[in-house]
């Protein structure tokens, strides 16, 4: 059995939750970047990604892993996001419901995103219950009809966890049409 | 109208009581208002803000702008008339210094910004309470245009290095730009000075270049009122002159039409290369330029110095400077490179903590990365074939003494399988090697049999597809993904 590494790319708006949905799975330290925000940021958390976050999880008594790779937030660091995603195997786009003033640029983020992203991507819908809801934000923002939407409360630990079980999920589907192509 | 109470949503001014009008003022900067503020004064007094800058001031009272800069003197009444745009009860002389270039603008904008100051240095310390506040309402006579006022510094010092890696939706993004419209497919610049609508050399008239102003009465070339940083045309930012900004947004990739043929043929500056020489040029696009001294400039290092290769200029480089002489002849001068070797150099302007967080993240991957256990190389396929064992000649079978009977010595001759005798090797081989290799696998995956009177084949491997081994790790992929999935399912981490 060799070793398996699968990377995951948490991108999205300043302060949807990506710091959170990293921290609610990895089993080390995750390693943040935050800094003491600035200006107008100040008003809405007091720290902020300003070059990444990184956070791992292993399985126990095998070489499996899972990298977790979360972006700075503000739009002048989405070359990160851009030099990312091509080295990852999901990308995860977290949305906050109910930051209603971040969605214009989340949507400007997700279609640059999904311009020509290779990977498959899922969209996390944070602070809300309704995958209804999720959807349609999601889809209103530029969401592809076939990309995985996930409402979630980040601020939960288990929430986020299921939201990376069903980011696995999602490039686990994407994996399978080739395993059943050559079995 | 802000009367003692805070805006609702609106993030606009507030005043909460009576303040003094330079608290007022302190905040429009600060939240760089644009528009109208009316200080409920006795008489009332009206204040003309352009991002958050107080641009120009009047009391109610007062007598049109028109009539102060004749009472002043320093525009007559021909120029007024030639310079005032009348529609319907409109009176704009936004335009003044287009329509009749004889004005003397210094004097106007002087005079206009005297009396500004003056009647805000006497309103400052007054407190008012009612402040009426109209965003985007600029003085009814155009005055805004006069005064309008350069962009951000901080937006056009923005790095721009990352931009070319990222789309267009990032410069969208980037505030303070402004675009020329969708279907401008020339690289234009709007001059504030007036332009003549002939070629300054032959005088033939420019076809469909969008120039605006009366003849030219200077000299034949474009006046600046103020440098501007050419690495920032290259940088697709925005090139503006004081009084009138035109923007460009080339997406990353397209070429910038900088084609002069049509508007700068023969056009004549002097480009100064690092090494002090000077140069004539001829126009922006000469090609005798861009062979000959653009690489040069570009990498002049040592080959055993480091490489610094400059394309478009980023912030804090090198850029080139455009220059005008008292003359008229306009300079671009490139500065010497300089080459560092301190690899802190170009962190000098980047936050420490900043530089800290990010050091500390690239270590902390590297060091996870460092604990995947690195696999050996796949073993090289060689052509060199096995050796072709020939199987002994099979006695009468029997079925009963058979297991008897067997000989270890019979085993001692058996070639065990390798490596190299699997069917993927095999056929990798034959997909390398070509049809005569092709021959020599089968005659190893189908041994004759020795005293057979035909050479009776005694096996024969198929081999379906070439990505056997893909899909084993295709499966093992999968499966150790859905282990992943089981144990975060099970929260027992």
């Amino acid at each position: 059995m060799s070793a398996q590494t699968f990377k995951i790319l948490v991108t999205g708006p300043f302060a949807a939750g990506k710091t959170s949905m990293i921290q609610s799975v990895s089993q080390t330290h995750v390693i943040s970047t935050d800094v003491v925000t600035s200006g107008d940021e100040s008003g809405v958390k007091s720290h902020t990604t300003v070059a990444m976050d990184f956070g791992t999880y292993r399985l126990h008594g095998d070489d499996t892993r899972l990298l977790l790779f979360g972006t700075p937030g503000q739009a002048r660091f989405r070359f990160m996001t851009n030099i990312l995603k091509g080295h990852v195997d999901v990308v995860a786009f977290v949305i906050d419901a109910e930051a209603t003033e971040t969605h214009a640029v989340a949507g400007v983020e997700l279609r640059a995103l999904a311009r020509d992203l290779r990977v498959p991507a899922v969209i996390a819908v944070n602070r809300c219950d309704d995958i209804t809801v999720a959807r349609r934000l999601a889809r209103s923002l530029g969401a592809l009809d076939g990309e995985a939407v996930v409402p979630c409360q980040l601020i939960d630990p288990d929430s986020g966890r299921e939201v990376v079980v069903e980011i696995l999920l999602t490039l686990l589907a994407s994996m399978e049409p080739t395993t059943a192509e050559v079995a | 109208m802000l009367h003692n109470t805070r805006t609702a949503d609106t993030a606009a001014l507030t005043v909460d009581g009576a303040q003094p009008v330079w608290m007022t003022l302190n905040e429009a900067r600060e939240r760089a208002f644009t528009g109208e503020l009316v200080f409920e004064a006795d008489p009332e007094v009206l204040a003309y803000l352009d991002n958050g800058i107080v641009y120009y001031a009047e009391r109610a009272t007062d007598v049109s702008l028109g009539r102060r800069l004749l009472d002043a003197g320093v525009i007559d009444i021909g120029q007024v008339e030639r310079g005032t745009v009348r529609v319907g009860d409109i009176e704009h002389l936004g335009r003044l210094f287009d329509r009749d270039p004889s004005v003397d603008r210094d004097a106007v904008v002087v005079l206009a910004e005297t009396s500004t100051h003056d009647l805000i240095a006497e309103l400052a310390n007054r407190a008012i309470t009612t402040v009426r506040v109209t965003a985007y309402r600029h003085h009814p006579s155009g005055v805004h245009r006069w005064f309008a006022a350069p962009l951000d510094a901080a937006a056009i010092s923005r790095p721009v290095s990352a931009v070319a890696q990222l789309g267009t939706a990032v410069v969208d993004e980037l505030p303070g730009l402004s675009f020329a419209g969708t279907d401008a497919d020339e690289f234009m610049i709007e001059w504030d000075d007036q332009i003549d609508e002939t070629d300054p050399l032959n005088g033939t008239p420019l076809n469909g270049t969008p120039l605006t102003g009366s003849p030219l009465t200077g000299p034949p070339v474009a006046v600046f009122d103020e440098q501007f940083d050419v690495a920032d045309v290259g940088a697709a930012q925005v090139i503006e002159t004081v009084g009138e900004t035109v923007g460009t947004e080339p997406e990353p990739g397209t070429e910038i039409d900088t084609d002069t043929d049509t508007d700068l043929a023969g056009f004549e500056f002097a480009v100064v290369w690092p090494d002090g020489s000077e140069e004539l040029a001829t126009s922006a696009t000469d090609d005798t330029v861009d062979t000959n001294h653009t690489n040069d400039t570009a990498v002049t290092a040592d080959a055993s110095e480091p490489m610094l290769v400059v394309g478009l200029a980023p912030p804090g480089a090198v850029a080139p400077i455009f220059t005008q002489s008292d003359g008229g002849d306009l300079r671009f001068e490139l500065p010497p490179l300089t080459i560092s070797d301190d690899p802190e150099a170009a962190d000098a302007d980047v936050p420490d903590d900043v530089a800290v967080a990010v050091r500390r993240a690239i270590a902390a991957i590297e060091a996870a990365m460092a604990a995947t256990p690195e696999f050996a190389p796949r073993p090289e396929v060689t052509t060199q074939l096995p050796e072709i064992v020939e199987i002994a000649p099979l006695d009468e079978f029997d079925s009963v003494d058979a297991a008897d009977t067997a000989s270890p010595a019979g085993l001692d001759r058996f070639a065990p399988p390798t490596m190299a005798t699997s069917a993927e090797v095999l056929y990798a081989q034959t997909a390398d090697d070509g049809p005569s290799v092709v021959a020599a696998a089968h005659a190893v995956a189908a041994p004759t049999l020795a005293g057979s009177p035909a050479g009776g084949v005694a096996s024969v491997v198929f081999v379906d597809e070439p990505v056997e081994a893909e899909d084993d790790g295709g499966i093992e992929r999968s499966s150790a993904l859905r282990r992943l999935i089981g144990s975060l399912r099970r929260k027992d981490h």
